[in-house]
């Protein structure tokens, strides 16, 4: 490979991850936690997305699919050519969070994978007939398989905002942005104030879906009808 | 004050032999250092258990912690011996050769990987000829003091050591290069060369391999403001990127 190419990607890496994939994780968080009013309100913010009709499988390919796609490959062998240094005398934050970005990277690769196929490709031709908040109703409050469910969206997750927040602060220093110590300390207060948003996002729209589970009504058609009629009533 | 100290030194017989640990009990001396304690040993090889040995191998030069040629990692931590002084280690003394470097013997490593990182980012000033120059160009001194800190490196290669980044998987050439590199298109007369710096840095081992861990500012004897080299170099191939593709 010649050096311009390896160089650019590198910085393709680098910046997928904050466009468009970081503003992705921010718009997603932002419509699973609307679940929070009402679940007919989050199929509403649903029915908004899917409203882009034929147009919604391009954007989700040059938004989502192909940046993962590159940024996870990129990403697989930049940590297949690193080695942490914890537990060698460096008890550094820089240090931990190098050692960190690389652990959360493979978390949510695994999560990632999983969560796209089961609600993206598994559940979608269901998504008329039963809504996604019914089916995350289900998933968060029935037992067992809650037990298993709601903690691994809270890793999942958690993993998934520690590697952007961080990889904010990295991209700051990669691209030249933050050139100096102080620049780069004050970045991480900013990282960490984008990291408690999403992670605020993220536990909301956890309890909100717990909460739509726990409804006395739910399960019901009462309840689920009124849901399938945001989308025009199943077509 | 102790009338012994006990050394445990990582050894090795020679390039590619498997590595052994010898524990050796040095007369303590006032102001001791690593050295000091190496060179008792190497007086009198005797292990704590009685048995003869061969002396350990080391290197060292300037004893004044400005060559870098005693580089070791003395109890875990990548630092000068020579500098390294005895009253403030924790006992037993645990001397390893450097892990990022190939082991020529002993506590004695090749850090020849660190010049040819040098050579491969020209750091140096494009200057030759047996004539008279005349006065080089003059520079302000905040840009001095800028490169002063620069010229500090004596390529000792401790950044190197506590780099995850820099390891049998990787080609990345390390932080010390990138300071000299910083440094040399900072001179006035080194700029001459900043674009092809800058087209060295592009490729696989080159500043973009670097995971931001930070660990080598941390470790530097010399204080160099590694990292600031690493954003600023980020930046400035950012710029050269970016020019290069309206100009091409």
């Amino acid at each position: 490979m010649n050096n311009t190419n390896y160089f650019l990607l590198r910085r393709l890496h680098s910046l997928l991850g904050v466009f468009p994939l970081g503003v992705f994780l921010f718009n997603h968080l932002l419509t699973n936690s609307s679940a929070i009013v009402s679940a007919q309100f989050f199929e509403e913010k649903v029915a908004l997305i899917h409203s882009l009709g034929p147009l919604l499988p391009l954007v989700e390919a040059g938004f989502i699919f192909i940046p993962l796609a590159l940024h996870i490959a990129l990403g697989v062998y930049i940590a297949l050519t690193g080695k942490s240094e914890v537990g060698r005398n460096l008890p550094y934050g820089r240090n931990w969070a190098y050692a960190f970005q690389r652990w959360t990277g493979w978390i949510a690769l695994a999560f990632i994978v999983y969560h796209v196929v089961h609600l993206r490709f598994l559940h979608k031709p269901h998504m008329y007939d039963i809504p996604f908040s019914v089916e995350l109703g289900v998933m968060f409050t029935e037992m067992p398989v809650a037990l298993f469910f709601v903690p691994a969206y809270l890793i999942g997750g958690l993993a998934v905002i520690f590697h952007f927040a961080n990889g904010l602060c990295t991209f700051c220093m990669t691209w030249g942005i933050t050139v100096g110590p102080q620049s780069q300390r004050i970045m991480v207060w900013v990282a960490l104030a984008v990291g408690a948003i999403l992670t605020l996002l993220l536990v909301t729209a956890i309890i909100a879906f717990i909460q739509i589970g726990l409804d006395p009504q739910f399960g019901t058609e009462e309840f689920i009808q009124p849901l399938r009629d945001v989308h025009g009533g199943g077509d | 004050m102790p009338e012994k100290i006990t050394v445990k030194i990582k050894r090795q017989d020679g390039p590619g032999k498997e590595p052994y640990w010898q524990t050796f009990e040095v007369p303590y001396q006032p102001n001791m250092n690593v050295i000091s304690a190496l060179m008792e040993i190497r007086a009198n090889p005797v292990t704590a258990d009685g048995k003869k040995t061969t002396p350990p191998s080391w290197d060292d030069a300037c004893l004044e912690e400005v060559c870098g040629s005693c580089s070791m990692r003395v109890n875990g931590v990548a630092r000068q011996s020579c500098a390294a002084l005895v009253d403030q280690l924790e006992q037993p003394i645990v001397l390893e050769p450097f892990t990022k470097f190939p082991v020529v013997r002993d506590l004695m490593v090749d850090r020849s990987s660190m010049f040819e990182a040098l050579k491969r980012v020209k750091a140096w000033n494009p200057l030759d000829g047996t004539y008279d120059l005349g006065p080089g160009p003059k520079v302000d001194p905040d840009t001095q003091d800028d490169m002063y800190s620069y010229a500090k490196c004596m390529t000792c290669g401790c950044c190197l050591e506590v780099c995850p980044q820099v390891n049998e998987n990787s080609p990345f050439i390390g932080a010390a290069a990138i300071g000299q590199t910083i440094l040399y298109n900072t001179q006035p007369i080194g700029k001459a060369l900043a674009s092809e710096r800058l087209e060295a840095h592009m490729g696989p081992g080159g500043v973009g391999d670097c995971g931001n861990a930070q660990n080598c500012v941390r470790v530097c004897p010399k204080d160099i403001p590694l990292t600031t080299a690493i954003a600023a170099l980020g930046r400035q191939l950012t710029w050269h990127t970016i020019k290069n593709f309206f100009l091409r």
